[in-house]
């Protein structure tokens, strides 16, 4: 747990600022209905072992493809999945599994940013509606003046101004950016300490999703937030987030500061997912892009997967040893780390070592 | 990103009254929000749609006229008329007439108040059972939908039960037990009708449960009955309107048939008694037209002004089948031209 | 490059497309031009609502109503009958029926419905965003190629038909056993692949692909853009690649379009527009993109939205938004016309016309406007 504990700790951080959340080998299943009772019982495997720590006035940015588990990790923290197995803890605290009050008090603290604006919001309902929910949920406010000034600092806090003007408005009069202000205010009316934003800019138009990933950072130093970014785009984690943690098939596979993550990445995953990513600043003297992927395929099926590593099937270096178990994690120094059998296991050297780890840069 | 360009709302970004910040920040005005207001910019709504659409016009204005007669039909038959429509007299089977507008029957009775009086009693029934049908249909449904799991089975069971009790010996059985009385009726109808509107909104609703504005009401702590009906029942209203004016329409024809094969309560003036009395005589046959047809007219003519409303809503709820017809009939104009042209 | 002819395939000549008509009438397309060649693979890129796949389907005449084409041409030259020359290597070329093929240019507008469903497939197939919707849920994948192969070469027998069948999976990459495979067998860009085999069958001249790979991962998004790269080389077809993600056209498109609000903004070689985008939207969307090297400093965005296509800014539609915005972008229209003298760079800026401003801005000094705006308004 001390290996744990260490790589957690982002490496820049001088004071032992505590972790606000931490989660530790989260699980999830989900069984999948079956109509014959007798059948033997099958699930999926959505999240295997992912383990994560959010720090206030720290983005980290958890990346993957569809069906990584990412979002499942979200609703995990955001207590809207119960645990598999694992443990939350919240200002080092363990965190209760069972709902009513404490569920309540929990999600006082911790709040979600969904992904889609034209579906988070309710469109029969007004942006004071959205608004003063929460604020009436958690006693923030009690009067109907209360109510109003907040929501209308609230809507200042997002930036849509002049306020006054939007409080009246329906879902369907704002445009995508402005509707994700009013969800990521409507989080904010909790006033809450942690702030999951899962893919809060993939639905939006590409010429406005800087501003709400600034909007974002903004609030993030302004309040000492604690945010998770979920995204599949690892040059917006760069961007955003000073942690950045690589999810494969249910199971993290590298984290550490972004820089060095994405600079030098050590895991056969997340050297594919970057030399698979969009860059035209890659583009060759007749302006081609040649890039040559390391590997092919999709992700598995989660209903049965890969046992051992489950990039085994796909990994250009794989070994036996991938197949049997997922490799133990291994500190690269500087706050980076790996599961892979390549730089080791756990620290340790792997049995037959007879594949030399490739540590230059992706094409 | 990219949306269907078939759909002619979604590529349009709205973004009316929120200038961009750069230039100019217009003057802060505040929509008026009570609570009046916002009633009144419905109300507007509402007689937007009955004056834009010829169906909904029609439709509105046939269930509008009988609405009026059940309200103030026997007012208007004390005042004017004078006639009890359950009088005896002695002028049997008289064709139509200065004193007896639609004649009167093999009791003597006038034809034309007893439809006048009647028209109370069918629309009434009819509307109670359309809203106890509804009522049902939307608790039923929508919990059903909503929590899933072990309820959604159990009322599902339920549901499925209802649906296939035969509605006519069930009522047939009932009323024989209990007594001829329109209540029974109502009810029966009621209980036989609701399984299938509960269908559809389990259907929607187990939709909706996936839509993200739930998840982020559960999210923010919101208690299951709140988002029950404040976030879904909301957005599902259009349906139920729509249900309720069809399960109207079937509830109308299923009690007059009911009240038409005398298990009705005899003693009540209505539509299907009316029908019922003229069969019994052998109207048919005398050929006294004017007791059978005015009743029959009037319930198909109801039918018809709910069944109008109901494409109306159905209309009003897909804006594309509105302008969709609109550019059609254009292009067929332009296309006409360019062909006149070319000849 | 070197092996594309250079002749014209498509000449698209002041194109617009309303949605609705009379006065509630939202000008989707207004008045768009532009020059498609043979084998060229032409971006056009754009926000939501920017018109860019309104256009395309206009093209391919597959707007339906409240969609209305209410002006222009789109001239399609048809291939000779019998240019073999072109012959390519690795794919049948299949006798028969062909389309319009070889009866001197066309304007798509004009054609009648039967030579529109020649001209479809025959010369221009379409590659959608979900391939699951495309794809017949009930039918295997190699049933719905023989069925395109049955409907357009009615004469073709059944044996060739499969044969043919198996040689468009292992073009797109696919195992000829999953000839049999239904699509829900077949994972995201499988599925995808499949479309592209079915759009391949009878060998277009023009393949529209509108955002074909924004709904898979950016893994198999990078395997199916090497694959479209690599049998364009091979067929030698021409597309029009429709997407909103500006850093993806700029790494496989010849020549990229950009389109705000209904109309072209900037056109330009892929290389051109990477090196220096004019128009200030071009550079906006550019660096709208948070990149994977290089410093890694706050990005600016484009302040503002899309505008409502209902309610049009007069003038330039970008001048709201726009860190230049000066008088004449608020009332005069500006067209699309060279850059610079000389160059095949094209843009519809009043900034880049010596009546309004004598020299035109570089590409650092737009960096800085944008840079300004960015300090200037916390507010956004």
């Amino acid at each position: 747990m001390s290996a744990l504990e260490s790589a957690l700790t982002p490496a820049s951080v001088a004071a032992p600022d505590q972790a606000i959340l931490r989660a530790e080998h989260l699980r999830k299943e989900f069984p999948v209905p079956q109509m014959n009772p007798f059948a033997p019982k099958r699930a999926v495997h959505a999240v295997e072992d992912a383990s994560l720590a959010l720090y206030p006035g720290r983005a980290t940015a958890l990346v993957g493809e569809s069906g990584s588990g990412k979002t499942t990790v979200a609703r995990m923290l955001a207590r809207l999945y119960d645990l598999t197995s694992g443990t939350i803890s919240f200002r080092g605290e363990p965190v209760s599994l069972r709902g009513g009050s404490a569920l309540r008090s929990y999600r006082r603290h911790v709040q979600l940013v969904f992904q889609d604006p034209f579906s988070s919001l309710n469109p029969v309902h007004s942006v004071r509606y959205h608004l003063s929910r929460p604020l009436k949920l958690y006693g923030h406010a009690t009067s109907r003046q209360q109510v109003t000034e907040q929501i209308l600092a609230l809507l200042d806090r997002v930036s849509l101004t002049p306020a006054t003007q939007f409080i009246e408005k329906y879902p369907h009069q704002l445009s995508g950016g402005q509707r994700q202000r009013v969800a990521i205010a409507r989080a904010l009316a909790v006033q809450p300490d942690v702030l999951l934003a899962d893919e809060p800019v993939s639905m939006l138009d590409v010429s406005i999703r800087l501003d709400i990933l600034n909007l974002l950072l903004r609030l993030k130093e302004e309040e000492r937030l604690a945010l998770l970014f979920i995204t599949h785009d690892i040059a917006s984690a760069r961007y955003f987030a000073e942690d950045t943690l690589v999810m494969y098939a249910g199971q993290m596979v590298e984290g550490g500061p972004s820089e060095a993550v994405i600079q030098q990445p050590k895991h056969p995953y997340t050297k594919l997912l970057i030399s698979a990513a969009p860059d035209p600043d890659r583009l060759s003297a007749d302006g081609r892009n040649r890039v040559v992927l390391p590997a092919r395929g999709e992700i598995p099926s989660l209903v049965t997967p890969p046992s051992g590593c489950r990039f085994h099937p796909r990994c250009p270096h794989a070994m036996p040893v991938c197949r049997e178990r997922f490799p133990k994690r291994t500190e690269l120094g500087g706050g980076q780390w790996v599961n892979c059998f390549l730089y080791g296991d756990g620290g340790n050297p792997v049995a037959p070592a007879n594949q030399s780890p490739a540590t230059n840069t992706p094409s | 990103m990219s949306q269907s360009p078939l759909l002619p709302v979604s590529p349009v970004s709205i973004e009316d009254g929120s200038q961009p910040p750069l230039l100019s920040t217009p003057p802060a005005t505040t929509v008026p929000t009570s609570f009046f207001s916002v009633v009144l910019s419905v109300l507007r709504g509402i007689w937007h749609a009955i004056t834009t659409n010829r169906k909904v016009a029609a439709g509105s204005a046939i269930l509008g006229f009988f609405v009026l007669v059940a309200i103030f039909g026997p007012l208007f038959i004390q005042l004017f008329v004078h006639q009890d429509p359950l009088h005896y007299s002695l002028n049997l089977n008289q064709p139509p007439s200065s004193a007896h507008w639609l004649g009167t029957n093999q009791g003597g009775q006038d034809v034309f108040s007893q439809l006048i009086i009647g028209t109370r009693a069918s629309l009434t029934w009819a509307l109670v059972a359309g809203a106890l049908v509804v009522l049902i249909a939307v608790i039923i449904g929508i919990t059903s939908g909503y929590f899933g799991g072990i309820v959604d089975d159990v009322l599902s069971i339920i549901t499925n039960v209802f649906l296939v009790i035969p509605p006519l010996p069930l009522a047939i059985v009932a009323v024989q037990f209990f007594s001829n009385s329109t209540f029974i009726v109502v009810l029966i109808v009621a209980l036989t009708n609701w399984p299938w509107g509960a269908r559809v909104l389990r259907a929607q609703t187990l939709s909706m449960r996936n839509r993200e504005f739930i998840t982020a009401s559960r999210a923010s702590g919101e208690r299951a009955w709140r988002i029950i009906a404040f976030e879904i029942f909301p957005n599902e209203i259009s349906i139920v309107a729509a249900s309720f004016v069809t399960t109207t329409i079937q509830v109308l024809l299923a009690i007059a048939g009911l009240e038409f094969l005398g298990f009705g309560n005899s003693t009540t003036v209505s539509w299907g008694n009316m029908l019922y009395d003229a069969r019994n005589s052998s109207a048919l046959l005398l050929g006294d037209w004017w007791w059978f047809a005015p009743p029959g007219l009037c319930i198909a003519l109801l039918g018809m002004g709910l069944a109008l409303l109901n494409f109306g809503i159905d209309e009003l709820a897909d804006p594309r089948l509105r302008s969709e017809r609109r550019v059609r009939r254009i292009d067929a104009l332009k296309n006409l031209a360019k062909r006149k042209a070319a000849a | 490059m070197g092996t594309m002819s250079n002749d014209t395939l498509l000449e698209v000549k002041h194109v617009s497309v309303d949605y609705g008509a009379g006065d509630g009438a939202v000008h989707a397309v207004t008045d768009v031009s532009f020059t498609l060649r043979r084998g060229e693979i032409l971006g056009l890129a754009g926000e939501s609502g920017s018109g860019k796949s309104t256009l395309a389907y206009a093209v391919s005449r597959l707007l339906r109503p409240p969609a209305l084409i209410t002006g222009g041409q789109a001239i399609y030259y048809p291939r000779e009958r019998d240019d073999e020359t072109d012959g390519a290597a690795s794919i049948s070329k299949i006798p028969g029926l062909s389309g319009v093929r070889g009866e001197g240019p066309v304007d798509l507008f004009e054609l009648s419905e039967d030579e529109l469903r020649a001209f479809r497939w025959n010369d221009l197939a379409v590659v959608f965003q979900s391939a699951m919707n495309a794809l017949n849920p009930v039918m295997t994948i190699g049933a719905q190629i023989t069925d395109v192969l049955r409907t357009h070469r009615p004469h073709m027998p059944a044996p060739a038909r499969k044969e043919r069948a198996i040689e468009l999976l292992r073009l797109v990459g696919i195992a000829p056993d999953r000839l049999g495979s239904y699509p829900h067998e077949l994972s995201g860009g499988m599925r995808q692949r499949a479309t592209i085999a079915i759009a391949l069958a009878l060998s277009p001249d023009l393949i529209i692909m509108d955002e074909p790979t924004t709904a898979l991962d950016v893994v198999v998004q990078r395997e199916i853009l090497t694959e479209i790269m690599n049998l364009r080389e091979k067929l030698h077809f021409a597309v029009i690649f429709i997407t909103h993600d500006l850093s993806l056209l700029l790494e496989i498109a010849d020549k990229v379009a950009i389109m705000y609000a209904g109309r072209l903004v900037e056109q330009a070689s892929h290389y051109d527009l990477y090196k220096h985008a004019r128009h200030p939207y071009s550079y906006g969307l550019m660096n709208s993109f948070p990149t994977l090297h290089g410093p890694r400093r706050t990005g600016i965005g484009i302040p503002g939205s899309p505008p409502d296509l209902r309610d049009v800014p007069p003038g330039c539609a970008f001048h709201p938004r726009c860190p230049f915005a000066f008088e004449p972008c608020k009332t005069v229209l500006p067209l699309l016309h060279p850059a610079v003298p000389g160059s095949d760079q094209q843009v519809a800026c009043h900034l880049y016309d010596a009546q309004y401003r004598a020299t035109p801005p570089t590409t650092e000094e737009i960096a800085a406007r944008y840079e300004a705006i960015a300090e200037g308004s916390a507010v956004r």
